[in-house]
């Protein structure tokens, strides 16, 4: 889904589709996707058949990623057939998404933490501010080139 | 009856009109217009050590005498990067994580995950290992119930709630024990099944607890049900309507105290839930009452599916038979290469999960815990996301707090049931 049309779009499933509550919003980062390779044992796309050793060995690198960034919005009716719909829009890095918190209030926390932890902005949120890491954080850990292990520890004697 | 709203009750009375979402920001309770230059206002910290906050949370308070006027809750003291931590394990190594982001329903946090990657593998589970997982997933839920009501009760001034309902948590994590080996984060659901064949003993001894259980709710009902004290700090308390519960993302205990009959466990039936007898417990006055019972029926739900999943526990295997994804059975390595070739390199490598991206929910004690995988193919996680439903209970504190007294906050972040490791992830 485009980008600038999130919020015409999450107006249109909640209130036509009545998918009228936001289960989660997960961020991903596609950075290096695919360019690890894969071997061994894989599963086919279609009809899984592991223990045939015709499959065994089978390369096959994942399909590309149209941006570095997935933003998954996990909806949710409330009736009777429970039914669930994924919106996905793709982002670039810095680019804006617009916000859902006035059409789903309780998006808030979860757009902070995609900020926090992705370095996604969304444009109009109320309070965009670092959510589980301190204030003056820097970078953005769940970046696929966020280094392990690199973040300094305070009071740890060499300071 | 397909696409018909879930009843939210329009023949009962409204818990107030309108939406008191707060307006500019919906999780931050602001100071009036009137009240902000005022002298009487005190902003104080409330936690993030304080023995009422279930741990690491920091409300920012606005207090004009006793009457609370402005919040705003701070997380992220306990953030330890559980996603990120387990992108870098291989799948059933990254079970292991979790069962410890949220540490009182860690059954449901580790079936959530193995759910999740069995989704994707396609693999299919042994009606034994479904069975055994209700049955676990019950106990924990009473389990995490109890710890809730314990010490909800110990903020209230229900100090001896504390003593009778970690009588019973006792015994849960003696059960815990036996089967697994570990009182908590048990890692006993593996991908395709059980870790391990259940051991002797276990169903009668979960048997005897399913005897007792009834009569200790009684017990916990007798302490404060009719007491005058508990029932003037709950009723009328930290109300939230349904529209608003629902706006705000709530789910569990918090839904069905406003109101909603919404429970994944018989919406969305996953493991056995479809085939066992049990009753949603649904309250409409959405105050802190409304929530507590709600859990404490629940509790005596959850013992009945307990006792149906003994009576109809399935005999047969405790894992898939799936050598690419299951480790070989041990005697095996000793007689066959092919067996021990798996076997080294599931350890060594792990098993390979096909590319793709899911999510899975389940109703956890707190509501919809939802897992969210990515993964490229690989022997490791892409992305794990996981949909803590306490994170999400904390954002409608605000809402809850309209009109609260300061002793009232207790009971409302209380009756809200957040545990913080799983709010700060």
């Amino acid at each position: 889904m485009d980008t600038p049309r999130l919020a015409e779009a999450a107006r249109h499933v909640r209130d036509e589709l009545g998918f009228n509550f936001l289960s989660d919003v997960s961020a991903a980062d596609y950075l290096g996707w695919g360019e690890v390779g894969v071997s061994g044992y894989i599963a086919t796309a279609g009809g899984r058949d592991l223990n045939n050793p015709s499959t065994r060995g089978l390369q096959r690198l994942p399909r590309p990623k149209p941006r570095r960034f997935s933003l998954s919005y996990h909806l949710l009716a409330l009736r009777r057939d429970a039914a669930r719909v994924r919106l996905q829009v793709w982002v670039d890095e810095g680019e804006p998404v617009p916000t859902v918190v006035p059409v789903w209030p309780t998006a808030d926390w979860h757009e902070r933490e995609a900020w926090d932890l992705f370095g996604i902005r969304f444009d109009g949120h109320p309070n965009l501010s670092r959510i589980l890491l301190d204030d003056d954080w820097d970078g953005h850990p769940l970046r696929k080139d966020y280094p392990i292990g690199g973040e300094p520890v305070r009071f740890s004697g060499e300071e | 009856m397909s696409g018909s709203l879930v009843a939210i009750a329009p023949e009962r009375p409204r818990i107030y009109e309108g939406s008191r979402i707060p307006a500019r920001i919906p999780s931050v309770l602001e100071l009036g217009e009137e009240l902000r230059d005022s002298e009487d206002v005190l902003r104080i910290n409330f936690g993030p050590n304080h023995p009422s906050t279930h741990g690491v949370l920091r409300l920012i308070v606005d207090l004009n005498g006793e009457e609370v006027v402005g919040l705003a809750a701070v997380v992220g003291y306990l953030h330890t990067g559980f996603e990120k931590s387990m992108e870098q394990k291989s799948w059933w190594k990254a079970i292991t994580y979790a069962p410890r982001i949220d540490y009182l329903s860690f059954q449901q946090n580790e079936l959530v995950f193995v759910l999740a990657v069995e989704k994707m593998l396609g693999i299919e589970v042994p009606r034994r290992a479904t069975w055994m997982r209700t049955l676990l997933a019950e106990l924990n839920r009473i389990h995490s119930h109890l710890v809730w009501l314990g010490t909800a009760g110990l903020e209230l001034g229900a100090i001896s709630m504390f003593w009778y309902c970690f009588r019973e948590r006792e015994r849960i994590l003696d059960l815990f024990e036996l089967v697994a080996g570990f009182r908590m984060h048990t890692r006993y659901f593996q991908v395709g099944g059980l870790a391990e064949e259940i051991p002797p003993g276990f169903f009668e001894e979960c048997a005897k607890f399913v005897e007792v259980m009834p009569g200790a709710i009684d017990d916990y009902e007798a302490l404060v049900d009719r007491s005058p004290i508990w029932l003037e700090r709950t009723k009328g308390i930290g109300l939230l309507s349904a529209d608003d519960a629902i706006a705000l993302g709530q789910s569990g205990p918090v839904l069905r105290g406003s109101g909603v009959d919404w429970d994944l466990r018989r919406a969305q039936p996953y493991l056995a839930y479809d085939q066992v007898d049990f009753r949603v417990p649904v309250y409409h006055e959405g105050d802190v009452w409304a929530r507590y019972r709600v859990r404490m029926e629940e509790m005596r739900e959850s013992v009945r599916i307990v006792d149906q999943a003994l009576r109809r526990m399935p005999d047969g295997p405790w894992i898939a038979d799936d050598r690419k994804v299951v480790l070989p059975p041990r005697e095996e390595l000793h007689t066959s290469m092919e067996s021990l070739i798996h076997h080294f390199k599931i350890v060594t490598e792990g098993f390979r999960v096909p590319e793709g991206e899911v999510y899975v929910t389940i109703e956890s004690p707190r509501g919809e815990l939802g897992c969210y995988i990515v993964s490229d193919g690989g022997p490791r996680p892409w992305r794990v996301k996981f949909r803590a439903p306490s994170f999400v209970a904390l954002e409608a504190t605000a809402t809850c707090m309209s009109d609260a007294l300061v002793a009232d906050l207790i009971a409302i972040v209380g009756s809200l049931d957040t545990v913080m490791g799983e709010v700060d992830r």
